[in-house]
């Protein structure tokens, strides 16, 4: 028994130590999207308030959890802001938090990914594929501590998520773009 | 398919065709209390906006929930002609129960002062609402009044409080009153009964107390429809019969609706379409 454990603790030992734990940096991480109005023209918005952690392994594995606070959505137009967080859209008082959660994480070399994850937004989990366009990692130029920064976006269909309001006036798709920035723990 | 995507149409004009055609047909062949055509205009309004999907067990589902059910305890209280008091406190306390159990997600993460006023203000409107409505209840003009009035406050309240959904549903209820009273001026015989006011008395008050916890509604802005029930007992309403008694009920009670509306237009101001 004793044997059979160091084996597994030598097996595992050199993949944990390898893989990196990076915190968001909700100072520089803006989840928003982009959405049709009316048909009319494309209404812009955001998440001020997100927090997080990716593991990773760059250009091998990886995993992300990150959790926006649904009520920071923010459209630069304080009455749709407070329409946007009633039971109409996303319900912010009964579900305060949107979750994305990684199932799999696949690299296309060191700058590029594609992450499989669970994206929940009123209850309702669905599968969402983010395409992250952009990773790059190095030292922060001030105060050197290591941290990576990340493009990535989506398309989902709100309705997928029960928030059907104003369809299909108001656009089921939308486009989700992640700017994320994560320190070195 | 446009049309029946119209906000307007999914508020007003289905719950309203809906009441005319369902109460004038219970009222030839009265098979069930004609009252139930209040609250099965109000699901037409449901099935156009929000559906009957239960999973995940929002506010707004859970309302939907609470019609079904309002809506087979108003049906045996008719048939079974059950007018105790008992039976009345206890539909009103178990709808100040359904408003707990509705907001809930919300009252769980207040403290202090937050929870004692979110919980005992949520609870009294509820239960005053549905023990004072109950006494109009076998009144077709003063209970069709009564929620013309109560789901014109609350739902244009609601609507201007930053949720439309919330908006529609109560609005509903005014345009399904608004159809009683069209058959009542047509000279048509129309009964209400517990199964008119209890599924509607109650859902408003529900509708109310969520349009105050998850939207932005104040809740001073729906104070002015706590009189409305009380006023229909009022003498000068009672001494009048026919088209009269329904005008003079209408401008004692609505003014209350303008009021509680208004309160809400100078806090919120205009709906964000």
């Amino acid at each position: 028994m004793k044997k059979v454990f160091l084996a597994g603790l030598f097996v595992t030992l050199p993949i944990a130590a390898s893989a990196e734990t990076y915190t968001i940096d909700p100072a520089h991480t803006y989840p928003n999207f982009e959405i049709s109005h009316l048909g009319f023209s494309t209404m812009h918005g955001r998440f001020n308030s997100t927090k997080g952690k990716i593991e990773m392994e760059l250009g091998k594995s990886g995993s992300v959890d990150i959790v926006i606070d649904a009520s920071s959505i923010d459209t630069a137009f304080k009455k749709r802001d407070e329409h946007l967080r009633s039971p109409d859209f996303l319900n912010t008082a009964e579900f305060p938090e949107i979750t994305y959660k990684s199932t799999s994480v696949k690299f296309k070399g060191d700058s590029k990914a594609t992450v499989e994850g669970n994206l929940t937004i009123m209850g309702v989990s669905k599968p969402v594929t983010l395409n992250v366009t952009s990773i790059t990692c190095g030292n922060h130029p001030f105060n050197k501590k290591p941290m990576c920064g990340f493009d990535a976006e989506a398309t989902i269909k709100r309705s997928d998520w029960g928030v059907k309001y104003g369809l299909p006036a108001i656009g089921d798709e939308m486009k989700i773009h992640l700017e994320a920035e994560a320190v070195k723990e | 398919m446009d049309t029946l995507n119209h906000p307007a149409f999914q508020a007003a004009v289905a719950p309203f065709f809906v009441a005319i055609a369902v109460a004038f047909i219970l009222g030839k062949i009265r098979l069930l209390p004609q009252g139930i055509a209040l609250p099965l205009a109000w699901l037409s309004t449901v099935w156009l906006t929000i559906g009957f999907s239960f999973s995940p067990l929002t506010s707004t589902r859970k309302i939907v929930l609470i019609a079904l059910i309002t809506l087979v305890i108003g049906v045996v209280l008719d048939i079974t002609r059950t007018q105790k008091k008992s039976v009345m406190w206890l539909t009103s306390f178990a709808t100040m129960a359904c408003a707990i159990w509705i907001i809930w997600p919300t009252l769980q993460r207040q403290e202090g002062a937050d929870y004692w006023s979110m919980l005992l203000l949520s609870s009294f409107y509820c239960l005053w609402i549905v023990y004072t409505s109950h006494f109009s209840a076998h009144k077709a003009k003063a209970s069709s009044v009564a929620i013309l009035a109560l789901g014109l406050g609350t739902g244009v309240s609601a609507l201007l409080g930053a949720t439309a959904m919330i908006g529609q549903l109560g609005s509903a209820f005014a345009a399904a009153a608004g159809a009683f009273i069209t058959l009542i001026l047509l000279k048509s015989e129309v009964k209400t009964g517990f199964s008119f006011m209890l599924p509607a008395s109650s859902l408003i008050a529900l509708l109310g107390v969520s349009s105050v916890v998850y939207a932005s509604l104040p809740w001073y802005a729906l104070a002015p429809l706590l009189l409305i029930p009380a006023l229909t007992q009022a003498p000068m309403a009672t001494a009048q019969h026919g088209w009269k008694k329904i005008l003079i009920l209408a401008l004692h009670i609505l003014p209350l609706s303008a009021v509680s509306i208004g309160i809400t237009f100078y806090v919120s101001g205009a709906p964000p379409i």
